[in-house]
């Protein structure tokens, strides 16, 4: 019986050493690692909702920008015949003879966008048909910006003016 | 003979008393044996569900790693390609809220009478550069406090000089601030 006591006693040490502890213990492991997979998973979620959204408003902006693009900007080098056209028309309707524009070479150029510097050199008129002109210019619904404007008063009560715009233009 | 007797009792007693122990402690073993045996093949046996589980999660947010990463890089992309081009517009719609007209207009409404203004310049930034005589001393003084009451924006006198031509007034709009 003393025997058998010795040897039962051995064997449940050894049984509590080497399986129970080890089995108990990698279990525990695992549902440490699974709540640890569960919160990462949870974070990855709430990035990818995150990014889902970002992208919606990603898209939403492209949309606003292709139509503000095709709407208020020149369409590439046929928009500069337009622009030409529109410069000629806003004079024509100010009563101002068109003196001629030069066109400076595109520059600030941001992806498909690039800017254009205009200037409208020695324009002579009078006042009432200049403030006329900048009217029409300012209210054009294409992107046309009035840099500055300079004018100075001539003899007989004529004034000159020099004119400097910006064209925004996109690359079709 | 008596004593001998009761010796002998007690001896057996004794012995009956231990073999009743290492008998209990036997069964008790036993039990103990049977238990870590059970638990541990319950442990073992959930163990590995858990671990199946481990595993499924562990590739379902390696793959929604990936997915984090590759998407991330696109947006990013996409912000390349469209943030510049809308940080250019942006400017130039700032820009263009100057409106020269309006600055015609209020300056036609509060230049002094008997100025002559000789030359004008307006940049889209508000700042207003006249040129010209102004009578008197406040005159230009005047000016600034007449074109301040209907605009929008603040005005400043930002400098004022005598020139050959005349006296000189460089006026300024804070198209930021607004009144």
């Amino acid at each position: 019986m003393k025997k058998r006591l010795t040897v039962l006693i051995i064997v449940d040490i050894l049984l509590l050493v080497f399986i129970f502890i080890p089995s108990y213990r990698k279990y525990k492991g695992m549902i440490a690692g699974i709540k640890e997979m569960e919160t990462k998973k949870e974070s990855l979620s709430k990035e990818i909702e995150d990014i889902n959204r970002s992208e919606k408003k990603l898209k939403l902006e492209f949309v606003k920008l292709k139509e503000f693009k095709s709407s208020s900007l020149f369409q590439g080098d046929s928009g500069r015949v337009f622009l030409r056209s529109k410069i000629n028309d806003a004079f024509s309707r100010a009563g101002i003879p068109f003196p001629g524009m030069n066109f400076s070479q595109p520059s600030s150029t941001a992806g498909s966008v690039y800017k254009v510097k205009i200037s409208l050199p020695r324009i002579r008129t009078h006042y009432l048909k200049l403030r006329r002109l900048i009217y029409y210019l300012e209210n054009s619904k294409k992107l046309i910006i009035i840099k500055n404007i300079s004018i100075s008063r001539e003899k007989g009560g004529s004034i000159s003016a020099n004119i400097n715009l910006e064209a925004y233009f996109s690359e079709t | 003979m008596l004593k001998k007797i009761e010796l002998d009792f007690l001896e057996r007693h004794r012995f009956n008393l231990e073999r009743q122990g290492r008998k209990i402690a036997y069964y008790f073993l036993l039990l103990l044996l049977v238990f870590f045996l059970f638990s541990s093949l319950l442990y073992y046996i959930r163990g590995k569900n858990k671990a199946k589980r481990f595993l499924d999660l562990n590739s379902e947010v390696y793959s929604t790693e990936e997915k984090v990463t590759k998407n991330k890089k696109e947006l990013k992309k996409r912000k390349a390609i469209i943030s510049p081009e809308i940080k250019i517009l942006n400017s130039a719609i700032e820009r263009k809220a100057f409106s020269f007209t309006e600055a015609f207009w209020m300056l036609e409404n509060s230049l002094p009478k008997r100025s002559y203004i000789t030359r004008i310049t307006i940049s889209s930034n508000a700042k207003v550069v006249l040129t010209g005589v102004f009578p008197g001393s406040s005159a230009i003084k005047d000016f600034i406090e007449s074109l301040s009451k209907g605009n929008k924006y603040q005005v400043y006198l930002t400098r004022e000089e005598q020139g050959k031509e005349g006296r000189t007034a460089n006026v300024a709009w804070d198209l930021k601030g607004g009144k």
